[in-house]
């Protein structure tokens, strides 16, 4: 069965970035623009994966990340946090949620990140 | 910065001071003066102290505010290029590996966001770079005479409703920089609407100036944030976290734009309703006619 990943992400132009990653590398996805809706989507849709971008309209990164780790639906799904923000205290409050992939936006390329998912789902 | 906000000169000042007092006391030590008037003296000299220490503090904490506030900058600045510059990153590794061989049409979309994104990043430094100005007093403004009413109509979109009095006087002022000005209040009001929101724009001439009003239905500006809307650098609480637009220099250059045309700028916040910003610009005069 083909892997779904959940991106949420409110830049559009990245979106369409990932678009063609995850199509060449036959995975499913499915994109949140907000937080609000990518903790709905994060429910509805049983993601394999979910990527988190921190600032994000309606909820930020760190509001859902605390409601995807406090629902026990959702508690279990691997996730990355995928941001630009690099301030050790941003870092921490991640780590502190229980997510250990934080990657940095501008330090890596698109392919290096499907790289890494690949890895974190255990392909 | 004022000579009574430098350290340096402070310290320099308090130890002329003191090496005067020691002088005066050893003087007065050996021609010898009433108890009662050295007292006093010395109550005098301790005010004078506390006075100047106070102020030393006060100095530091200054230097202090203005080098936090400029390290925010920086670390808000950087982010907000950050993200242009990673989604250029990103599309251009994506057009340049040929295991994903897009075709031509992809091509074009990708070159397209990346224009985008690059021009993003030229506004950015293009409004740095007037702060900078601003900074420095070393602002220059092109001043001419132009009909508002054309300039806001070339700017606005259809969605947005613009009602104005007929016969409107031109006014006298910076027209790029004004341009500027309205511009960014339009993307304000647009941004900070609630979905379906209107926004209206208003002209009106009053007693030497014409008034430029727009207002929205939005949210309205929070209680804690009024005080601090036209500072430099500064963004809304709820701006910080949520989006990722908006350096917060737009309004404090709009302020000082206006403001060295010679008008007013100010907003309302209504309540939960949504905001209103003006500003004012001075009429052209008869003999600005002239020169144009």
């Amino acid at each position: 069965m083909k892997k779904k990943i959940l991106i949420i992400e409110d830049e559009a132009h990245l979106q369409d970035v990932f678009k063609e990653i995850f199509e060449s590398e036959g995975y499913e996805y499915v994109f949140a623009y907000d937080g609000e809706t990518g903790i709905k989507m994060a429910e509805n849709e049983s993601p394999d994966f979910i990527i988190l971008d921190l600032i994000l309209p309606k909820k930020d990164g760190f509001e859902v990340l605390q409601e995807l780790k406090n629902n026990p639906k959702t508690s279990k799904i691997p996730m990355a946090v995928l941001s630009n923000l690099e301030g050790s205290h941003d870092v921490e409050r991640v780590l502190s949620l229980g997510v250990s992939n934080y990657f940095i936006k501008s330090h890596y390329t698109p392919q290096e990140i499907s790289e890494k998912i690949k890895k974190i789902m255990g392909e | 910065m004022k000579i009574w906000y430098c350290p340096q000169f402070l310290f320099l000042l308090m130890n002329l001071l003191i090496i005067a007092i020691v002088l005066v006391v050893f003087n007065l030590s050996i021609n010898v003066i009433e108890s009662h008037i050295a007292a006093l003296l010395i109550l005098f000299i301790a005010a004078t102290f506390y006075v100047i220490g106070y102020l030393i503090i006060f100095s530091f904490e200054n230097l202090a505010e203005a080098s936090q506030s400029k390290s925010e900058f920086i670390s808000i600045i950087s982010h907000q290029l950050r993200t242009p510059v990673s989604s250029i990153k990103w599309q251009l590794s994506l057009i340049l590996d040929k295991k994903f061989n897009l075709n031509e049409e992809k091509i074009r979309k990708f070159l397209e966001s990346i224009n985008q994104d690059n021009e993003k990043m030229i506004n950015m430094i293009n409004d740095l770079l007037e702060v900078s100005r601003i900074e420095d007093k070393s602002l220059i403004l092109n001043l001419s005479s132009f009909s508002l009413r054309d300039l806001t109509e070339e700017i606005v979109s259809l969605n947005i409703k613009v009602s104005f009095p007929d016969n409107i006087p031109d006014v006298f002022a910076d027209r790029v920089r004004i341009k500027n000005v309205i511009i960014n209040l339009i993307d304000n009001a647009v941004r900070y609407n609630v979905d379906g929101g209107r926004v209206s724009i208003e002209l009106k001439e009053m007693p030497g100036f014409i008034r430029f009003l727009i207002k929205d239905e939005g949210i309205g500006i929070s209680e804690e944030d009024l005080r601090m809307i036209f500072t430099k650098f500064f963004r809304g609480v709820n701006t910080l976290r949520y989006k990722t637009d908006g350096s917060g220099i737009g309004l404090y250059i709009a302020k000082n734009i206006i403001n060295a045309s010679g008008g007013k700028i100010g907003f309302e916040s209504r309540d939960g309703k949504g905001s209103i910003f003006w500003f004012t610009l001075p009429i052209t005069k008869a003999e600005q006619k002239i020169i144009n």
